[in-house]
């Protein structure tokens, strides 16, 4: 998508870290 | 008439839920904090139902409708909440394992914040059910033409109020999660139609670089400040922490692992219902341009691209998000009347039946309470409404975050910090929001530094409470 703004990318990078951090961390918690 | 057979079906089936689940009420403990024994659907479904309202759906569709990408700031909050929670407050406050948020105060600060806390959260719950009734009421009028505003608040009232008393946390988690279901089927359905319309994902990204580009800005070409999108940020990321309806929900679950999972969950459910509100209002942007009330939106759409049924079951969503929100503060309150204010105002000891009885009884006629007042709206009335949350959330966030986060906050901190940042709250909002600041923000400032301050110029706490919060047993 050449319209996306590098600043958009990284707004959403901010979500994506705040919505699938706290699961990775639980699942790899478990796994050790 | 296809609408009003949806909504009546689906308030149908929600007194049916509430019904059912409330003959495996035995005790209080059942009714308070559903036996403590939820696992992780209901938990995620009760914590995901009770923060999407009706202001998030059509609400929020409208201000991503004007602001385009920029508008999810509003949410960014709720996700740091939920990132908090899961990996730090969640296994602690379910560890320590007690019913409301002023049993918290009342083991980590003393029993005067303990009721402080829990006469403010009172009085904030039964305006905040107030208002949700008023939501779902102008939900049903606008689907349902022909019946008027009273009638409808008396009977989605009578309806959550019932199965609320009955089945108490159990009853209201179940419900929340069909109610989660429903709102996320019908957003679902609306993204799909919608997006498809305006030519899908990617076409419509290119349109929007040509028509809107601002929608397209993480701050929306400058209509949303750098303070205005913190503000969302840390005024929800932390003041979720001091709204009970929130953070007693993690009291509900089985073990301290469970709280923490389900936690983790919330925050990826939330793109499932914020993602696609956003592609819908950017499809919106191309599809009807030019809407200037943003509250309009979403009816808009729903009127001009679904089918009645489709449009009915969307409506039930939104009607089951109002519902949903206001069962969980409904049942708050009662909680609050008898565990915080109650039981330890009064010296005598009361029995497991006759404490079930008395909240069930008070949820009742707090019900009726918020019923008759809703009724009879006045003014003032919406003023307390809109600012009592907000206000409360000013009070309790930094104090229930240092309980587990600071060892020297001791009781004294503890009753300044709150008193200051309700102090802060009600000048702020008497001022009109300086600066365009949420009232909780500077309550969060003046708030810590009232509770830092007070606690090092006062003697540290006991060595009980230190053990409690920070020793052996803790959370590590």
């Amino acid at each position: 998508m050449e319209v996306i703004p590098g600043s958009l990318l990284v707004f959403w990078g901010l979500f994506a870290f705040l919505c699938l951090l706290p699961v990775s961390v639980l699942f790899f918690r478990k796994k050790r | 008439m296809e609408l009003s057979v949806s909504i009546v079906l689906f308030l149908a089936l929600l007194l049916l839920i509430g019904v059912f689940v409330s003959r495996k009420i035995k005790n209080e403990e059942d009714w308070f904090v559903a036996g403590r024994n939820l696992g992780v659907v209901p938990l995620v479904g009760t914590y995901f139902a009770t923060i999407i309202s009706t202001v998030s759906v059509v609400g929020y569709m409208g201000y991503y409708y004007i602001h385009g990408w920029g508008g999810w700031w509003n949410w960014a909050g709720t996700g740091l909440t939920s990132f908090i929670a899961a990996l730090w407050f969640a296994r602690r406050l379910r560890t320590f394992g007690q019913i409301t948020l002023p049993d918290l105060l009342e083991a980590r600060y003393g029993k005067a914040q303990s009721i402080l806390g829990g006469v403010v959260i009172l009085v904030a719950m039964v305006f905040f059910t107030c208002a949700q009734l008023a939501g779902s009421a102008a939900v049903v009028t606008t689907a349902i033409p022909n019946i008027d505003r009273t009638t409808a608040i008396i009977v989605i009232g009578a309806i959550f109020i019932l199965f609320t008393a009955l089945g108490g946390m159990e009853a209201v988690a179940w419900t929340d999660t069909f109610c989660s279901a429903v709102i996320l089927i019908g957003v679902w359905i609306l993204m799909y139609v919608v997006v498809g319309e305006a030519g899908g994902v990617a076409q419509i990204h290119r349109k929007l670089a040509e028509i809107k580009p601002t929608a397209l800005d993480p701050f929306a070409g400058g209509a949303i400040s750098f303070g205005v999108a913190m503000s969302w940020f840390f005024t929800w990321g932390l003041g979720n922490f001091g709204a009970p309806q929130f953070s007693t929900r993690i009291y509900a679950a089985k073990d301290p692992e469970t709280a923490a999972k389900s936690q983790a969950y919330v925050a990826v459910t939330f793109i499932f219902i914020y993602l696609p509100l956003m592609l819908i209002a950017l499809a919106g942007i191309i599809l009807v341009p030019g809407i200037e009330k943003a509250d309009t939106v979403a009816p808009t759409l729903i009127g001009k691209y679904m089918s009645p049924w489709t449009g009915g079951l969307i409506m039930a969503g939104v009607l089951g998000a109002a519902i949903s929100t206001a069962d969980s503060v409904l049942l708050l309150a009662g909680t609050t009347f008898v565990r915080d204010i109650l039981q330890k105002v009064s010296s005598r000891q009361y029995s497991h039946a006759a404490l079930l009885k008395i909240a069930r009884v008070t949820t009742l006629v707090i019900g009726i309470i918020a019923i008759l007042s809703t009724i009879n709206m006045t003014t003032g009335v919406m003023w307390i409404q809109a600012n009592m949350v907000g206000i409360m959330g000013s009070m309790l966030s930094i104090v229930v975050l240092a309980a587990f986060a600071w060892k020297r906050a001791n009781s004294q901190g503890g009753m300044a910090a709150m008193i200051v940042g309700l102090l802060t709250a009600v000048i702020w909002e008497y001022l009109k929001r300086p600066m365009g600041w949420f009232p909780i923000l500077p309550s969060l400032l003046t708030g810590l530094v009232a509770l830092v301050v007070v606690s090092l110029i006062t003697p540290p706490p006991p060595k009980k409470i230190i053990d409690q919060f920070f020793g052996e047993g803790s959370v590590k």
